[in-house]
């Protein structure tokens, strides 16, 4: 008897992703003797990780990993001298040794069999990159967000973490806050009637085209710049890019929208039930785009006109009812009785502490997290088309079946950007 | 994101200002023939070419063809000309890059043979052939990964070959290769080609996690037929290969998937056994329950608390019982886990079977239904919850009183009340407080609640009523607030100054004017100050429109009798920070005794607003730093005047 090939669709996986998501809904308290999180726990079950590109929300990450007990950091791979001493000095303090690696290059980091799992927190440009090259090389992966600069990469992103089976954690925390929870739940619940409008606060999108002017490269031990630079265009080494100056430049950076849509335009497509999807039309607007799904849901990524609840809020609409939460911790719900549904727990959007472990569960489970590749794809194809659509200045019509504006050539063409050699995804 | 992240953003958009951007003018502009121009003139710079060739990706004809081809030997503009070639359609880019793989070496060969991968030109699969065997390591991983991207059958014969005719790091990069191709026949119908190809990769002597991957594709293109090879790998596969069958049990579709992995639980040694059960929670499907639910009475720890985990995601009412019952055990972790997870199981079904758990148990399994249903919030427990708070054991009567809160609707909120008012034991009243606390949390109908609290105001005692009292200032609402602002003007001094209290603590705007009418009222001094501070409390520490705050604390100041209550009252101004607050404040810049705190109050809002109102901020800094000389103040106002770009 001939049988078909299994075909996991996207929306197959999903759901399994979003069983999964309910089945953490329940507060999955294991034992710390089995996951950590302060009980004692064996070496041989501890996940073992390293760190790429380090820096400042890195470290925050990273301290909210290896809070768990189950989690031992052993190697930090950055391109800058003064970060890979941070880091190490940060681990050997923590575990009273000198015994965390430091490397300039990340092959020598992937290449060590005892690590499980990485933490990469580099510049948005190696993001898609490195985090494939993880899943080649067998880790599972944390990686802060943008996980992507184009629709081609979101897509390899996705395509590679399912090939692999291996566990992917986009940085998009805001999926493990109680208060955001508590926002996509009340959509999901129908208890806002039918959802109409879903908001996601996004930044001014522009970017430049321009270059620094030149400065003397230093000594590759100190600041590595061809690497630093990667897959992105060459261009003369400037020391403002690497002290965290990148953003705002086109090659290095894909906008506002995606900046913090990554997070919002995610818990958009979240609470209206599109993860498996991406809307199908772009209305560009001065400072945002409305965007419609297949099913008739208005997103609109907007950066003004917000209740004042925090950055990176979000608001969910439906014909009885709305609620808007932001990284206060703080919830604004209509009608108000829609309050008492559920003990909303206050806590910033920005802790990535409930994150971080949901990863770490999901290691060992092999269950997807919240913020899993397929669903970081969407959410970040979901910002792409929408900045397509914002530099070209029209509408656009979006098949999200193939990825492919409809009859737009020039915005089919915006999909994807050439790596410099020899990085490819 | 962090605020450091938007900071830097914020400096990258002030740099933005005078940038060029799409879709006004990239630097190279838009029309094809200038950029190819451009790339052709001795005169431009490297940027403009770059830039060019970048433009020429989005609006290139097949006329730049030729010219973006021939920069493909450039040193600094080979990526670039990739860059305007790649997603440019016309079939001369494939030709182009053909052309350009004998011509190229090292990393530059690289970048074309991955340009062709990208473009999936299944043209090159012979050169990319030699090119699969070359010296040069990067030029070897680029020949295979393409051939992977271009997927047809002639490329898969390609990276068989290879798979076995390479070693070491080769290898590795021609098993990835072979997965993507494998995909790609698969995903095209050609489903034993990409059987045979993943069997390759699965036989080849690779680091683990490739013919795991290897084995999941395996099964995926396999179809039902792949079971057999999950159900085998989760018995015997290496550590890897289990690691990823484990993910595939949790995703692969259909009832007799379930079936197969419950089949083979007891076959399994106890920790797969515990995973797999973990899968089958995860994949939902009721059809797992009946086997989840035995294994959660399972003789070992492991397999037992990993049902435990599992039974929520398979939504049976059934389990309940079972889990009470592991909840009130001794196994510290299964009752940790099992309280978790009956929280958590959702549906009426649910809450009822916890209902018919809390009538019918008894001791430690009693208590935990209690606490149960309150954090569930089963609002068909309240009779059950009613009658054990009136129980003689202490323990089941506290539990009760204390769900309750988390459960009663408005009709039974006098139970607890009375409970409140008078209890049996000062700890029943504790707990009721406690319990009308949440309540309040949770009641929509907030004038209904005071309402009720209201009825025992009048009678109650002293102490009681400053309770009472408390508790309407945590329900709010304009009900309450009527009632507590009345009492603040009680006879009783005592009474007084706690309804005061409350008023300053009040989580609304609407308490602020109250506690004005109050210090406008007030012969007391002490009473006055008591009143001032909570208006200032209820002016800083909420968030209403700032106008409304302005408003209210200009009318206070035009009230305030003293100094002490004016420095009050700048202090409050400092918690709006707004251009509009600064003409409040810069009035007292000129008082000898209160410059100072004007002009700390002129720095506080200056700080938090300077960095997107630098001009409007010039103004009151420099007043402020004219007024006051007190060192700190000076050197604040000079680190802002530093950011407004305003000098000194």
């Amino acid at each position: 008897m001939a049988h078909r090939p299994v075909r996991l669709t996207r929306r197959q996986v999903l759901s399994s992703a979003s069983r999964a998501c309910a089945a953490l809904a329940v507060p999955f308290v294991v034992p710390g003797s089995i996951l950590g999180m302060g009980g004692a726990v064996a070496p041989s079950e501890r996940i073992v990780l390293g760190g790429i590109g380090i820096g400042p929300r890195g470290q925050h990450v990273l301290g909210d990993m290896v809070a768990n007990a189950d989690v031992q950091f052993v190697a930090i791979c950055d391109v800058r001298e003064e970060r890979r001493q941070a880091i190490k000095g940060m681990a050997d303090s923590k575990y009273g040794n000198v015994d965390c690696a430091t490397y300039r290059n990340f092959p020598e980091l992937l290449e060590r069999r005892d690590i499980d799992a990485v933490l990469i927190a580099t510049g948005d440009r190696w993001h898609t990159l490195l985090s494939t090259l993880a899943a080649r090389a067998g880790k599972d992966v944390y990686c802060e967000k943008p996980c992507s600069m184009t629709i081609a990469e979101s897509r390899a992103l996705a395509d590679t973490f399912r090939r692999y089976g291996r566990v992917y954690q986009a940085g998009t925390q805001r999926r493990n806050v109680p208060n955001f929870i508590f926002a996509a739940e009340l959509a999901h619940s129908g208890k806002l009637g039918r959802i109409h409008t879903v908001h996601a606060n996004t930044l001014d999108p522009p970017v430049t085209h321009d270059w620094l002017p030149a400065e003397p490269e230093p000594p590759k031990d100190v600041v590595d710049w061809d690497m630093w630079l990667g897959p992105c265009p060459w261009r003369p080494y400037n020391s403002a890019y690497v002290r965290g100056g990148w953003r705002g430049f086109f090659d290095f950076h894909g906008g506002g929208i995606l900046e913090w849509g990554s997070h919002t335009v995610d818990l958009c497509q979240w609470a209206s039930q599109s993860d498996a999807t991406a809307p199908v039309e772009y209305d560009p607007q001065k400072k945002g785009v409305i965007a419609k799904y297949a099913n008739g849901v208005k997103l609109v990524m907007r950066e003004d006109g917000w209740l004042g609840l925090g950055t990176c809020s979000a608001r969910y609409e439906g014909d009885e009812g709305w609620v808007e939460v932001g990284d206060s911790g703080k919830v604004e719900v209509f009608p108000e009785s829609l309050r008492s549904e559920k003990p909303i727990q206050s806590e910033e959007g920005t802790s990535p502490r409930r994150h971080a472990r949901d990863f770490l569960s999901c290691v060992k489970s092999r269950a997807q997290p919240k913020a899993n590749a397929s669903v970081a794809c969407q959410s970040h194809i979901a910002c792409h088309a929408a900045y397509i659509s914002w530099q070209l200045g029209r509408k656009l019509t979006f098949d999200p079946s193939k990825d492919e504006f409809v009859s737009d050539e020039e915005a089919n063409r915006m999909r994807s950007r050439a790596l410099r050699e020899p990085w490819r995804v | 994101m962090q605020l450091t992240q938007r900071l830097l953003l914020a400096s990258a958009a002030a740099l933005l200002a005078s940038a060029q951007l799409f879709p006004q003018a990239a630097p190279a502009g838009d029309d094809p023939a200038k950029l190819i121009e451009t790339l052709k003139s001795p005169d431009a710079s490297l940027f403009q070419k770059a830039k060019a060739c970048q433009r020429l990706a989005v609006v290139g004809t097949k006329e730049a063809v030729p010219v973006l081809a021939g920069l493909l030997s450039d040193d600094k503009l080979a990526h670039y000309a990739r860059y305007g070639l790649e997603p440019l359609p016309d079939p001369s880019v494939d030709d182009a890059l053909r052309d350009a793989l004998g011509k190229l070496k090292g990393k530059l060969l690289a970048g074309a043979i991955n340009s062709i991968g990208v473009r999936r030109d299944s043209k090159a699969v012979d050169a990319l052939a030699k090119l699969a065997a070359d010296r040069d390591s990067d030029v070897v991983g680029a020949a295979a990964s393409s051939l992977g991207k271009i997927g047809t059958p002639e490329a898969a014969a390609v990276l068989r070959r290879a798979l076995a005719d390479t070693a070491g790091a080769a290898r590795t990069v021609v098993a990835q290769s072979c997965l993507v191709c494998a995909e790609g026949l698969a995903a095209r119908g050609q489903r034993e080609e990409a059987v045979a190809l993943y069997d390759a990769v699965r036989g080849a002597e690779l680091p683990p996690h490739l013919p795991a991957a290897a084995t999941r594709g395996s099964i995926v293109a396999r179809g039902r037929a792949g079971v057999p090879l999950l159900l085998e790998t989760l018995e015997e596969g290496d550590a890897a290969s289990f690691a990823v069958a484990l993910g595939l049990a949790r995703e692969l579709p259909g009832t007799e998937v379930t079936r197969a992995l419950v089949s083979k639980l007891g076959g399994l040694p106890p920790a797969r056994r515990a995973l797999v059960i973990g899968a089958l929670g995860g994949r939902g499907d009721p059809a797992a329950a009946a086997a989840v639910l035995e294994a959660a009475k399972d003789a070992l720890a492991e397999v037992r608390l990993a049902a435990i985990h599992a039974l929520p995601g398979l939504g049976d009412a059934a389990a309940v019982p079972v889990l009470l019952e592991a909840a009130a055990g001794g196994d510290a972790d299964a009752a940790q886990g099992a309280q978790s997870a009956l929280e958590g199981m959702r549906g009426k079904a649910v809450d009822d079977a916890v209902a018919a758990a809390l009538e019918k148990a008894e001791g430690r399994l009693r208590i935990v239904a209690i606490e149960l249903a309150g954090r569930r919030g089963v609002r068909s427990a309240v009779p059950a919850l009613r009658k054990a708070a009136d129980e003689a054991d202490d323990a089941v009567r506290l539990a009760a009183v204390r769900s309750l809160g988390m459960t009663v609707g408005l009709e039974d909120a006098s139970f607890l009340i009375a409970r409140f008012v008078s209890p049996r034991a000062p700890q029943v009243a504790a707990a009721a407080e406690e319990a009308l606390r949440a309540a309040a949390k949770r009641l929509a109908d907030k004038d209904g609640l005071a309402a009720k609290l209201l009825e025992v105001l009048g009678a109650a005692p002293r102490e009681t009523k400053v309770r009472v009292l408390s508790l309407l200032g945590a329900v709010g609402g304009s009900k309450a607030l009527k009632a507590v602002a009345a009492v603040a003007r009680d006879a009783d001094e005592g009474l007084r100054g706690a309804a005061t209290d409350v008023l300053g603590a009040w989580s609304s705007e609407d308490a602020a004017p109250e506690l004005l009418g109050l210090v406008k009222g007030s012969k007391h001094g002490a009473e006055r100050t008591r009143a001032l501070r909570g208006f200032s409390r209820v002016v800083s520490g909420l968030r209403f429109p700032k106008e409304q705050r302005l408003a209210l604390c200009k009318d206070a100041l035009d009230a305030a009798r003293d100094d002490e209550e004016r420095k009050l009252l700048l202090g409050t101004l400092a918690a709006v920070p707004a251009m509009e607050t600064f003409p409040l404040l810069i009035p007292y810049l000129s008082s000898a005794s209160l410059k100072d705190d004007a002009s700390a109050a002129v720095l506080t809002i200056a700080e938090r607003i300077v960095r997107y109102q630098q001009a409007a901020v010039r103004e009151p800094v420099k007043h402020a730093l004219a007024a006051t000389s007190r060192e700190d103040l000076v050197r604040r106002a000079k680190r802002v005047l530093e950011q407004a770009g305003g000098g000194q």
